[in-house]
């Protein structure tokens, strides 16, 4: 079994993983944006687009046939995406309370959502194509009543000052953002045709992008930036999903877009970790789907802390990414003259 | 063969979300509506108002319904430990509507330690609202009962949203106290309660609406007034009045009956102030502009009157705000804009600039037949 996603469905897959990854990157797992977030989005944006245009670049046939850096390029795609899985499940654990979920064993957590991920990495893409597909159409309407439900106690002054933490932190919020984005446009690189239409990757990166901001600026004008030590990922996920201003129902769509959001965000990184890994291997598509669920299972339950490595990664990932598909882009042309 | 595992996978899925876990009944969960802290000696005591629950109909309306149980320790983190050891179900704070604290504990700035322990052990984001008690607290909760017919709850809601949208008290969550206190604008501003006939009770019904209007209340707990915190101390207690012009100057009330001596017109804000604050050599800057139509049912008060009396009230109420060195009237919120950054704001140092800031208010009233 080859494991391949169509462009029809790597679009979507894409664009709500951009979405979510650009918005828990700067606003959940780093904290020192204040609330500049969407700042760091739109600049990512903007360093993303010449990547976004390189894949989208025309040319058939899977990835980088005949170069001699096939081997490590993937295992590099596949140590990001199994870091990035490890990222997003432990992030799931700390949000179990939100769904009512938090007596459960962090094992058993982990095992259904790992297990699930599988299934839908097993699917070949079609289920993760359709999964964020849904997510895009449920966003609009839930996102929608969020904002009219909210909207009265939005605080447009809380967006400022404007430069929160400095133009120099910003700046390398923009390139971490970028990093987050390119690594989240990496299953469009498993696209096996163009049924994505012309420009998918950026599409999918100027929506997930668009949401993302919207997000980031709805967490903004809900909660002031804790600027007095006082902030924790903890912190910001009440803010956000709690926020203190009306009852836990009410703040339903934004749970459940939460965790739909991150879902087919894991769900998307699993297939690339997957997918990498049999483009390494060359093994079944199976063996390479379970074997790279039971990794980050592992990594997932010990006690290393991915946190430390965070920045580091994602300003890795942004130049891994353009070199990846550099590379590819050679591949192809090699390939197919 | 694919059905059948598809089938045992759904099985174990489904038996992994519902048996592996330990039931939430509602009769093993105390849950806390109000909650009353109070400093005595060297001790804190807490006062817990908990509904007497059963499966079928959850909290019940009538004063017999609750039970106050109460903790000591010598902190509020220690007081909270005993409270959940002496409780026989297990402590939950989800449907938590009130936490109030007494005037000694404000004073004494634990309430920074408070909501902060609440909102990062507890994680309470309830939309609990956050009240400053004039006399002791444990009183407070033990005189605060069910109205008639209604859960003690939803009464609390009701009246605070009343009280909320006449002005009388501040919008005071819980979460937007510890927003406020961390973050760099403003300071909160928490409501104030009081028992009726105690002394130094803030409640003065007669100064913000006409003579002639007949002012009862059904309970001995009343919610009128509101209490500044800088650093999560109390610096400032605000009357009934005062919290409306402070209302009015954060935009958050919009009408209210404004009384000069045996005169009265009703008075509306007809959009929310405009305020600017400039940065000058010699200081702060603060412009304010408000304006209201005035309905006088008499015809006795003109449109400058009216004007002269409301700047007066808040040019009052802000010079207490700068004496007492606490700023909870969202200026700062304004001021911020001027900064590109937080480093920039906070070497500004809107803490130190507010006291002698010059302020400039203009209030321009319209006469309106209704």
């Amino acid at each position: 079994m080859i494991l391949s996603i169509r462009g029809c469905e790597a679009r979507p897959l894409s664009a709500a993983m951009v979405a979510a990854r650009a918005f828990i990157g700067v606003s959940v797992v780093t904290l020192e944006y204040f609330n500049t977030g969407w700042i760091c989005i739109l600049g990512g944006f903007v360093l993303a687009l010449p990547l976004a245009l390189m894949i989208d670049l025309p040319g058939k046939g899977r990835f980088m046939a005949g170069t001699r850096l096939r081997k490590p390029a993937w295992a590099l795609v596949f140590a990001l995406a199994i870091y990035e899985c490890t990222v997003l499940t432990r992030l799931i654990l700390k949000s179990t309370l939100y769904c009512g979920l938090d007596q459960l064993q962090p094992l058993g957590t982990t095992l259904v959502t790992l297990a699930f991920c599988g299934l839908m990495a097993v699917k070949n893409g079609r289920g993760l194509g359709n999964g964020a597909r849904i997510w895009g159409i449920v966003f609009l309407v839930l996102f929608s009543l969020v904002v009219l439900s909210q909207v009265e106690n939005f605080q447009f002054y809380w967006l400022f000052p404007i430069l929160g933490p400095g133009v120099r932190s910003l700046a390398r919020g923009c390139l971490e953002t970028a990093g987050a984005l390119a690594g989240a446009m990496t299953p469009l690189l498993f696209r096996e045709d163009e049924t994505g239409g012309k420009h998918c990757a950026l599409r999918s990166l100027s929506a997930g992008c668009a949401v993302a901001t919207a997000l980031c600026l709805y967490e903004a004008l809900m909660s002031p930036s804790l600027a007095m030590g006082s902030a924790s990922q903890i912190s910001v996920l009440d803010a956000l999903l709690a926020n203190g201003r009306a009852s836990l129902a009410l703040m339903l769509p934004i749970v459940v877009l939460w965790f739909t959001g991150v879902f087919a965000t894991l769900n998307g990184y699993g297939f690339t970790g997957a997918a990498a890994l049999q483009g390494m291997t060359g093994l079944d598509g199976r063996v390479c789907v379970w074997g790279a669920m039971g990794l980050i299972l592992i990594l997932t339950l010990t006690e290393i802390s991915s946190r430390k490595w965070f920045h580091i990664v994602e300003m890795g990932e942004y130049l891994l990414a353009i070199c990846a598909t550099v590379l590819l882009r050679i591949g192809k042309r090699r390939a197919s003259p | 063969m694919k059905r059948a595992a598809a089938l045992a996978m759904a099985l174990v899925f489904t038996a992994a979300l519902t048996g592996c876990s330990e039931v939430g009944y509602l009769e093993h969960q105390a849950y806390a509506i109000i909650i009353g802290i109070d400093r005595e000696a060297e001790e804190t005591v807490l006062t817990v108002k908990f509904p007497q629950m059963t499966g079928a109909s959850g909290e019940k309306s009538g004063s017999d319904s609750y039970v106050t149980t109460e903790s000591r320790g010598i902190n509020f983190r220690q007081a909270m430990e005993t409270l959940k050891l002496g409780i026989p179900r297990k402590l939950n704070l989800s449907a938590t509507v009130l936490i109030v604290v007494s005037r000694k504990i404000a004073e004494s700035g634990e309430i920074r330690e408070i909501t902060q322990f609440l909102i990062s052990d507890h994680r309470l984001y309830s939309a609990a609202y956050f009240a400053v008690c004039q006399g002791d607290a444990r009183s407070f909760v033990e005189a605060q009962e069910p109205s008639t017919g209604m859960r003690l709850s939803e009464g609390l809601k009701a009246m605070v949203k009343n009280g909320e949208n006449q002005g009388i008290i501040p919008q005071s969550r819980l979460a937007d106290v510890y927003y406020l206190m961390n973050s760099v604008y403003s300071d909160p501003l928490v409501m104030l309660c009081a028992l009726k006939d105690e002394e130094g009770t803030v409640r003065e019904p007669g100064d913000n609406l006409p003579r002639d209007v007949p002012v009862s209340y059904t309970g001995d707990n009343q919610y009128t007034g509101a209490c500044a915190l800088k650093d999560g101390k109390a610096a400032i207690y605000l009357t009934g009045l005062e919290t409306i012009y402070a209302n009015l100057l954060l935009g958050n009330a919009s009408e209210f009956t404004c009384a000069m001596g045996e005169r009265a017109a009703y008075v509306t804000l007809r959009r929310k102030p405009k305020i600017r604050v400039r940065r000058e050599k010699d200081g702060a800057k603060v412009e304010i502009e408000m304006r209201f139509t005035g309905y006088d049912v008499a015809g006795e008060l003109s449109a400058y009157e009216l004007a002269e009396h409301l700047r007066g009230r808040m040019l009052e109420l802000i010079g207490r705000c700068q004496a007492a060195g606490v700023e909870p009237l969202g200026f700062a919120d304004q001021a911020a804009k001027g900064s590109a950054t937080v480093e920039d704001w906070k070497k500004f140092n809107w803490a130190e600039q507010f006291p002698r800031a010059e302020i400039d208010l203009q209030v321009t009233v319209t006469k309106t037949a209704f």
